[in-house]
């Protein structure tokens, strides 16, 4: 064991300890840490984006190549503050939130439903599987497992037939049960997830900051 | 004039990137790529947006004299020292801030261990909840938790030793049952999120602008 | 008052104490209990980097999280770059999240470095910009505009020699992308614009239910499960490291996390049972 001399280990150390202490009570460590993190996140994006998205286009698009419309474009995002600014002026900041909000807008509807039209072909399954012209069992119970889940699960949240209806009722029940597997099967994830979360930060306290040997 | 210009304008970019994107013209034109990228500047100049918001919290904090507020003037003078130190290191038009050793020292010994920590206090609080909250009062909290438990097996060497079928037992959940669930609930959620998009489209959906 | 009232009733700070100190146990002396190989997960990952892709490929590896997630997706970048870079194929680094760029470029350029991988010839890290989606989209174009001809330090691509190969995010000069997602924007980003690209991808355990249909369609070809899948890599390139040390502690976590919740309910039962009677 040889305790870390890098002041930086140290202070990785301490804030995940201070952040731990959260786990006792609320406090001030917790707090400080919080705060700190919040400001140098939001600061980290500005200055990621000055460094390598304003200062580079600048340099070679508008003041290399003469490329006026990304003055325009940067005109119309300065608009964006006058948001923060009196209320006077704030409407100003709908053009350039209009013209972003429709941009994507055509976006999604141009190439949104494509991955979703896959997913759909991919629903339709071979109910009696047959290879090299041997029936396997396996597989066509697997489909059948697919299909019934899907099926079931559409049926919870499909009410343009009233649920009255016998049928869309009782596949609305099955749904229900097809629904808990699938967030069974996302719990149990969510446990692993966290678990190993834990122990990352587990592991950086006794090998990087403790220097034990594991 | 200050709702029906904006309206227009979202319409108008709507249409023209829902053509251009389907149309080969574009493509061979790479009109998309300009607007891209004017796009994308316009949204990076407005990036200190949420800078001067969280200012504006903070300082409404310390005015109020809210609880907790020394905290707030924390936050505030780390947002700006390291903001202005990371666009100044080197110069304001050196573009290098965002790798100067002090920078980097505090980003990879604050930031970094920070965030990760507050994520990783979740695996205490689902140990807390799992002897608190979860219990099976029907048959269908049943039904997720027997799920829960095959796939949380599956996942560690010891469902292994216990089972050496465990993990394929896992993966047939997986691949079969939870994909066809998991897919049933997305497809739900798409429509939702599609008929969504298609009122700002049509320009039946106005909120994205505000209340005038 | 009865032991299960009593127990249930019981400060939970002495919970997260037992498990912190009962995860210690397997982390200081790992047993080494055997790793399987999850055949439709994780094994079409290598068998990728391994048998089908061509000598000297140029791939986009995009590291889409933030440090919450690092524990679990970098040991598995770790591994699949080590990979890579074994298999003589050229990486580049990107980001759809802005703290995943320094994040991502510190683990690769820490395993660079160990197998000798030369920045700018085998490997660029480009970084993140502002700009959502239409960002991404003008990649497909023009990398070198929408990226603003410049790395993730401000180096000028001109410098690069491997960035010559790499002038639009297409097929023919992209033979593949591997995203690591923890959220949004990651896989649909690719699934949607660049579906004529490979992609494989490295979830947190906590996606990887919502990535399954995806898997299941053929838009993803393969997909990493958080550090589970992580450490079924160590194993495959025959190289164990951290995320392999942790599957011991991992199991002793879930299997507490189990008991937990079956102890609360055996009481839930008897006190329920009582109420009854």
């Amino acid at each position: 064991m040889a305790v870390s001399t890098n002041p930086q280990v140290w202070v990785i150390a301490l804030t995940t300890l201070a952040v731990y202490s959260y786990l006792w009570k609320d406090n001030w460590a917790y707090r400080v840490v919080e705060h700190v993190f919040l400001a140098m996140s939001v600061a980290h994006a500005v200055v990621l984006t000055w460094d390598t998205g304003i200062l580079p286009r600048v340099r070679t698009d508008i003041i290399g190549r003469g490329a006026w419309p990304f003055v325009v474009a940067g005109v119309l995002g300065l608009l964006m503050y006058t948001r923060l600014a009196s209320p006077k002026w704030s409407w100003l900041s709908r053009y350039p939130v209009g013209l972003a909000v429709g941009y994507g807008v055509g976006f999604t509807m141009a190439m949104s439903p494509r991955p979703w039209m896959i997913q759909l072909r991919d629903s339709f399954r071979s109910l009696w599987v047959v290879r090299g012209g041997v029936f396997q069992a396996q597989a066509t119970f697997n489909q059948w497992v697919f299909v019934i889940f899907l099926m079931t699960t559409l049926s919870y949240f499909f009410f343009t037939v009233s649920h009255q209806n016998k049928l869309v009722k009782g596949s609305a029940y099955l749904g229900r049960y097809a629904i808990m597997v699938g967030l069974g099967a996302a719990f149990g994830n969510a446990v692993i997830g966290r678990i190993s979360l834990f122990l990352g930060r587990l592991q950086f306290l006794l090998m990087d900051w403790l220097g034990f040997v594991i | 004039m200050r709702r029906e210009i904006p309206m227009v304008l979202a319409t108008v970019a709507a249409i023209y990137t829902f053509v251009w994107q389907v149309s080969h013209h574009a493509w061979e034109t790479r009109w998309l790529t300009h607007t891209d990228l004017w796009r994308t500047f316009m949204m990076q100049v407005a990036v200190l947006l949420g800078a001067l918001n969280l200012s504006r919290l903070q300082i409404s904090n310390i005015r109020r004299r809210r609880e907790h507020w020394p905290y707030s003037v924390l936050c505030l003078v780390v947002l700006w020292s390291y903001m202005i130190f990371g666009m100044t290191a080197y110069g304001l038009f050196a573009g290098r801030g965002n790798r100067h050793p002090i920078y980097l020292w505090f980003h990879d010994g604050v930031m970094v261990p920070a965030e990760s920590t507050m994520f990783s206090l979740l695996a205490f609080f689902i140990a807390s909840a799992a002897f608190r909250a979860f219990k099976i009062r029907s048959r269908e909290a049943t039904v997720l938790m027997v799920f829960a438990f095959i796939v949380m097996l599956a996942r560690v060497p010891v469902g292994q030793a216990m089972w050496a079928r465990m993990p394929a037992l896992g993966t047939w959940v997986m691949a079969w049952p939870t994909a066809a669930a998991m897919r049933g609930m997305a497809i739900g959620i798409f429509l939702g999120v599609f008929a969504a998009t298609l009122r700002v489209f049509l320009g039946l959906e106005r909120r994205y602008l505000g209340t005038s | 008052m009865s032991f299960w009232e009593r127990f249930e009733g019981m400060d939970p700070r002495y919970m997260y104490v037992f498990l912190a100190l009962a995860l210690l146990i397997p982390v200081f002396r790992p047993v080494g209990m055997p790793i399987a190989i999850d055949h439709a997960f994780t094994q079409p990952m290598f068998d990728w980097i391994e048998r089908e892709l061509r000598p000297d490929s140029l791939l986009i590896l995009d590291t889409a999280y933030s440090p919450g997630a690092a524990a679990e997706l970098d040991p598995q970048l770790a591994a699949i770059f080590r990979h890579l870079m074994r298999r003589g194929h050229k990486v580049v680094l990107i980001s759809q999240w802005e703290l995943g760029a320094r994040l991502g470029t510190t683990v690769v350029r820490r395993v660079a470095d160990a197998v000798g991988a030369e920045y700018g010839v085998d490997w660029v890290s480009v970084g993140w910009r502002e700009g959502g989606l239409p960002w991404m989209r003008s990649l497909q174009d023009d990398f070198w505009a929408g990226m603003g001809g410049v790395d993730i330090d401000g180096v000028p691509f001109e410098r690069l020699p491997l960035m010559q190969r790499l002038r639009a995010f297409r097929p023919g000069q992209v033979d593949g992308i591997i995203c690591f997602v923890t959220g949004s924007p990651g896989a649909p980003t690719y699934i949607t614009w660049f579906p004529e690209i490979r992609l494989h991808l490295g979830a947190t355990a906590v996606m990887v239910p919502g990535l399954t249909p995806q898997l299941v369609a053929g838009q993803t070809r393969s997909l990493l499960t958080g550090l589970r899948g992580a450490a079924e890599y160590e194993v495959l390139i025959g190289e164990p490291g951290r995320a392999v040390k942790l599957m011991d502690a991992q199991s002793l976590g879930h299997l507490i996390i189990m008991a937990l919740i079956i102890l609360s309910n055996i009481g839930y039962a008897i006190r329920t049972r009582q109420g009854a009677t």
